[in-house]
This record gives C-alpha cells, structure tokens and sequence, in this order.
C-alpha cells in the first residue's frame, strides 16, 4: 500500500506544472466556493439576527388564534409566568399590546397598528431602540409619547416634535382619542412595520384603548445560538394555554432561505467543480497516454489491473486532495477577515431589503464548518469521478500493445 | 534448487495469426519445441520471422491461435487474466529491448518492484536487491533514476529485475539490441553467469551473431516456423 501511494505520489510529482495547474484550478475553485458559501451564510444568519433581534425575537407567546385574528380580547395568560420562565433560559421577555387605529398629523392621516410596551422590557432585549432613524426612543415613564415607522412617518410628513392625533375605538366600545408628540421615527426594520408601526408606551396605550392591562404578545430574545426548541419547551410549560412558537414557525420563508442556502451550494458546489474534475482528467489521461509504454511493462512483469486502477485514483485522488487542501487553507484567513471586516455595500447601494426584512449594511461572512467539509468534499468526490475513465483505461492496456508505443 | 530434467517450455502446434482488420497476417505456423530448465537458449531469425510473438505468446503476454502452451508444466491457454498476470509476476521473469524501468523508481526501487509486488518483506527484498545490483555491476548506482543510467546499465537493472524472484524462466527480447557490442558482451557474461549459477532457464532473441554463438542452444526461426534447433556451432547464416 505504501509503495502503492508513493508511487502515486512520484508519478504525481513528476509533472510539477500539470498538477500544480489542476491543483491550482481546484484551489481556486475551491476557495471562491467557501467565500461564497461563507457570504451567503453570513448574508443569512445576519438577516436572521437583525430581524429577530430588532424586534422580533426568537420566540414569541400569543394567546391561542390571536395571530388569526388580531381579537382584542385574546389576550396571553401567565405573562409573569412566563416572564420568570425566561428569565432562567437566559432570555428577555418583552409583553405588547396591539391594537388598530386612525392616525394623523396635519392634514393627512392613515391607518396604523399601535403597539404598547414596556421601554425597559425592549431596551433590554431588542436593538430597535438603538436603531432610530431620527429622534430617540420613549422615556421610561409614560410621557404622551409616540414613535413611528419609517414609511409611515414618510406618508404622515413627520418628524420628530411634531404632534400626532390617535383615533380608535377602545376595549369599552367607545372612542379613544389622544394627542401625542413624536419622539422618535424607527430605522427599517421590515416592510409591514415600517408602514403601519404607531408605538407608544404601555401606560398611555392602556390610556388609549382602555385596555385595562391586556397583553397581546410577549416577545422573547437571546443569543443567536439560543436552543430554541428547550426554550419553547420550557416557556410552554409556565404557560400550557399560550400558543408559543419560534420564529421559525413564525417566519416560515425566512426559515426556509436559511435551509435552501446549503442546497444552492451544493449545486454551485458541482456546477464549479465539474471545471476542475474535466481538469484532472484531462491531466490523468495525458499522462496515461504518455506513460503507456511503462504501464505495458508494469502490466507485463505481473502488476494486476487493480493495482493500476487503484494509482491512478491515487493520483487523481493527490491532486483533488492538494487543490482542496490548499484552497481551504487559503480560504480560512479571507473568511475570517469577512467575518471581522465585512464588506461595506453602502458603497454601492443605499438599502438593501430582502424579503421584506432590513440587511445590515456591512455584510460579513459567517465563519462556519460546513463549507470547509462540505466544499471541499465535493472537490474530492468529483476528482476521483474523473480519475475513473483514466484508471479504467489504464487497468485494461493491453501489454504487448502498449510496449509499443513511447 | 530449479529442477533441471523437467521441462520449462513444452509448445505444441503453436499457429499465430494477427487479424488487421479484414487481413489476416499470418506470424507463426506449427511450433513444436520444448525447452528444459537450466537451459540457455538464443532465439534468431529474419525481422518478422515471428521471435517477438513466439516470446510473447511463450510469456503469457499473448494467446496463440491455436495449439497448446505449458509452462512449468500449467497450460496457460485456460489462465484467466489475473492468472496469467500471476504468473508473469510469479514464475517468469522478463527483459524487454529498452525503456524496461519505471522511471520515477530508482534503480534500486526497479529492481525490487516485482519482488514488491510478490507482497515480499521489506527488508528481505531490499537485501536481495542490494546484492544483485552488486552481481550485475551497479554497486553506488542504487540511487539514480533510470535517467541517470546509460542504456547498458539499465539493462543490467533490468536483469536484476527479472532475475530477484528467482524465477525458473526468463524470457528476454532483444535485450543487447540498444547496447555496443562491448556492452552486450558484458550482459551476456551475467547472463550466463546467473544461468550457471542459479540454474535459471534462458531464452532471448537476437539479431547479433556474437550473441548467437554464445548461447547453448539456437532456434532458427524462418516465416513463423522454426527453421533449425540445435548447437549455434553447427549453424550457418543462410
Ligand atoms: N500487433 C500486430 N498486429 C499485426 N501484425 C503483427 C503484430 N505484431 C507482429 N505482427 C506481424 O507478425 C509477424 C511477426 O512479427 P514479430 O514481431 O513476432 O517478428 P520479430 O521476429 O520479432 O521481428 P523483429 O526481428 O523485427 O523484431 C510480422 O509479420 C509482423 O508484421
Ligand atoms: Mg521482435
């Protein structure tokens, strides 16, 4: 076996610059696969981080069919419960309220969702707070204060310190009817939030709708690697009769972009690498055909068909392993300045908005195992493929016929 | 150690007949011959008077057409491939006009390579391969490549190949043809030497008279058919 593999390896060696420029191809291959593989997981993972940390959160509690149907009255039981459960998985817990309404400024007006919440609840847990595009957030004690989503306050022609009207009909079935100054206007978060978001302390929503302290949702947020499943788990219990689900179950297309990601890989992973497996058979059967003759002798003094076979899979498997290896050596420091540095794409474009939900503009990659096993793999996988036709061809030359050639 | 009253070689109505195409070309008619072990036998004839086919055919390289191959007594016309390939690893050794070595080994590398492919132990092989590269001359050379070698000393490596399994036969063609005369001389004493020595059964071919008289025993090949058999002293060039 040793002797098999060195002479492989001789035979590898002997053609420096065609194996160095086969094993060059797959290196490069190799390394634009990861960085892609890396930029779009990072794309993916920070879409996801910034969506769900903003103000989504990785699980969120409702009562049951509230997210059907937006009823007023479906409220969620055992929010301090829950609260507490939280508490002891290493999450915040943020309780909202929602309710629908008119509002205006001037001479226009629009429809709006108004959310009540707790400002220390959602300093805590959510970066939305520190994300205003212009004015800042509300002050911790009720204070008649409102903030508004970007697109909304484009609509309204507002910005902060101007006064807004609020228009809904209350718990009670009476009209609530408020003045509020603009405290601060949202950064994009996503689409729907930012054309109908009209937030307001918890207090003065109470005020509003007379809602008398119902709590719609509670929002739950943690670490981007939080197991979200034991936490579901977890907050389920403290409160059996709350429709508890991740953002997962929530986001159901933004779950699946994450999921789709490793296919297209896969599939730009093979469309890439059938270049540098057509390279290294290209290389193996010019070798072949140069080496017939000492192929016949090897084969005439008793060398079996299969060990042929087998050293030139060798060598197709030397020169996969060396373009792949490299590659991924080279990769490793790129992916990790992408990680740290990230590539600022405010040079090209103002905003970027996939699916609904804001991108950072820094894009970073995401430093990850799975390119690194998976790409170059796949490298390997399809140098042995190509080494199948010249290994064949070389296991069944003919002795006689061979020594002829030179 | 060879047991020299039995035969190595025992052909039988040997016909050979290479199809090109629609053409048959007819390479050998009838070879009856059989040929002992310890013998030391030269093999001469016109070009294309069939010695190449003969050896190939003789060595398990080639099927004959018809008639009937027994070397070391096995018929080889019912081996199947990697029984002949057994064979050739095992029971004959070959010597081939030029480019015998496989030039990323080294000529110590070459002429452990069948022995390597016997399964033999590292060590063992390394040792018989020392003292035959002694034998045949290339003591200090063990370590160049075939590159590094004039064509008479890789021939020389080339024998130490075919020679280190000790096999009972070994078939060479042409072996002296891309060396001076001087050289083949010298390749010839081994030759001779290793046959003395070892008792290993000799057949080459050649087109050198001087190669011709120094073998035992000459066959005459003429047409595909064996035109004399006997002592190289009672022959002359037609
Ligand atoms: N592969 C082949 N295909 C067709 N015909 C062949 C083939 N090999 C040999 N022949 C023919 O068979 C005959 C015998 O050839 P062979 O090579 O055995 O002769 P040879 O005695 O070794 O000649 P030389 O002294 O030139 O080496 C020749 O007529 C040759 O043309
Ligand atoms: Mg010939």
């Amino acid at each position: 076996m040793i002797d098999l593999i060195r002479l492989a390896w001789l035979n590898t060696y002997r053609q420096k610059q065609r194996t160095a420029i086969t094993a060059g191809t797959i290196a490069i291959c190799t390394i634009l696969l990861i960085l892609l593989f890396a930029l779009s997981q990072g794309f993916v993972t920070h879409s996801i981080e910034n969506f769900t940390a903003s103000y989504t959160g990785k699980l969120q509690a409702h009562g049951e069919e509230f997210r059907d149907t937006f009823d007023f009255y479906t409220e969620v039981e055992n929010v301090e419960e829950l609260q507490l459960a939280a508490s002891e998985i290493g999450l915040t817990a943020a309780p909202r309220s929602f309710g629908f309404g008119l509002v205006a400024a001037g001479n226009k007006s629009a429809g709006g969702m108004f959310i009540g919440m707790d400002p220390i609840a959602e300093k805590q847990g959510f970066r939305m707070p520190g994300h205003m595009k212009a004015g800042e957030f509300v002050a911790n004690q009720a204070n008649a204060q409102a903030m508004i989503g970007s697109l909304l306050a484009i609509n309204l022609e507002i910005e902060p310190g101007d006064e807004i009207i609020a228009l809904v009909q209350a718990a009670d079935g009476s009209m609530g009817n408020m003045l509020y100054t603009v405290a601060g206007i949202f950064a994009p978060v996503g689409d729907e939030f930012d054309r109908s978001t009209i937030m307001l302390h918890q207090a003065d929503f109470d005020e509003l709708f007379y809602s008398q302290g119902r709590i719609h949702q509670v929002a739950f947020n943690g670490p981007a690697d939080t197991d979200l499943l034991a936490a579901k788990q977890a907050l389920q219990k403290a409160a059996p009769n709350t429709e508890i689900m991740t953002w997962q179950e929530l986001y159901v297309t933004l779950a699946l972009m994450s999921e789709m990601m490793t296919s297209y890989m896969l599939v730009f992973a093979l469309i890439f690498g059938l270049g540098a497996a057509i390279g290294v058979l290209n290389t193996l059967l010019m070798a072949s055909y140069e080496r017939l003759h000492e192929y016949g002798i090897m084969k005439a003094v008793g060398t079996t068909s299969l060990r042929l076979f087998s050293g030139t899979m060798l060598e197709g498997l030397m020169i996969g392993l060396l373009g792949s290896v490299v590659g991924g050596l080279v990769s490793l420091p790129l992916v990790i300045w992408l990680q740290d540095t990230g590539i600022d794409i405010r040079q090209w474009m103002d905003s970027m908005n996939v699916m609904g939900v804001a991108f950072d503009p820094i894009w970073r990659a995401d430093l990850t195992l799975e390119p690194f096993i998976m790409v170059p793999a796949v490298m390997l996988f399809l140098s042995l493929l190509a080494a199948i036709y010249p290994a064949l061809l070389v296991s069944r030359l003919n002795p006689t016929e061979a020594m002829r050639e030179h | 150690m060879n047991d020299t009253a039995k035969p190595v070689i025992q052909l039988s109505h040997i016909s050979k007949a290479y199809q090109l195409g629609e053409i048959k070309v007819p390479a050998l008619h009838d070879i009856n011959l059989t040929i002992n072990g310890g013998e030391f036998v030269a093999m001469a004839g016109p070009s294309g008077s069939g010695k190449t086919t003969l050896l190939n055919i003789i060595g398990a390289l080639d099927d004959p057409s018809s008639g009937q191959v027994l070397v070391n007594g096995q018929d080889t016309s019912i081996f199947s491939a990697s029984q002949k390939s057994e064979l050739r690893r095992m029971q004959i050794g070959y010597i081939f006009q030029h480019y015998n070595l496989i030039p990323v080994l080294t000529a110590l590398e070459n002429t452990e390579y069948v022995l390597m492919l016997q399964g033999r132990d590292k060590s063992e092989r390394r040792d018989i391969a020392m003292n035959l590269l002694k034998e045949v001359g290339l003591q200090g050379k063990e370590h160049h490549l075939p590159s590094q070698l004039s064509g008479g000393q890789q021939q020389r490596v080339a024998i130490a190949r075919a020679i280190a399994p000790e096999p009972r036969l070994i078939l060479a063609d042409e072996p002296t043809a891309n060396v001076d005369s001087h050289t083949a001389e010298g390749l010839l004493d081994l030759m001779e030497q290793l046959n003395q020595e070892k008792g290993s059964t000799f057949l080459f071919s050649t087109h050198d008279v001087t190669v011709m008289k120094r073998s035992h025993r000459l066959i005459w090949l003429k047409d595909g058919a064996i035109d004399y058999d006997g002592n190289p002293s009672g022959f002359s060039l037609p």
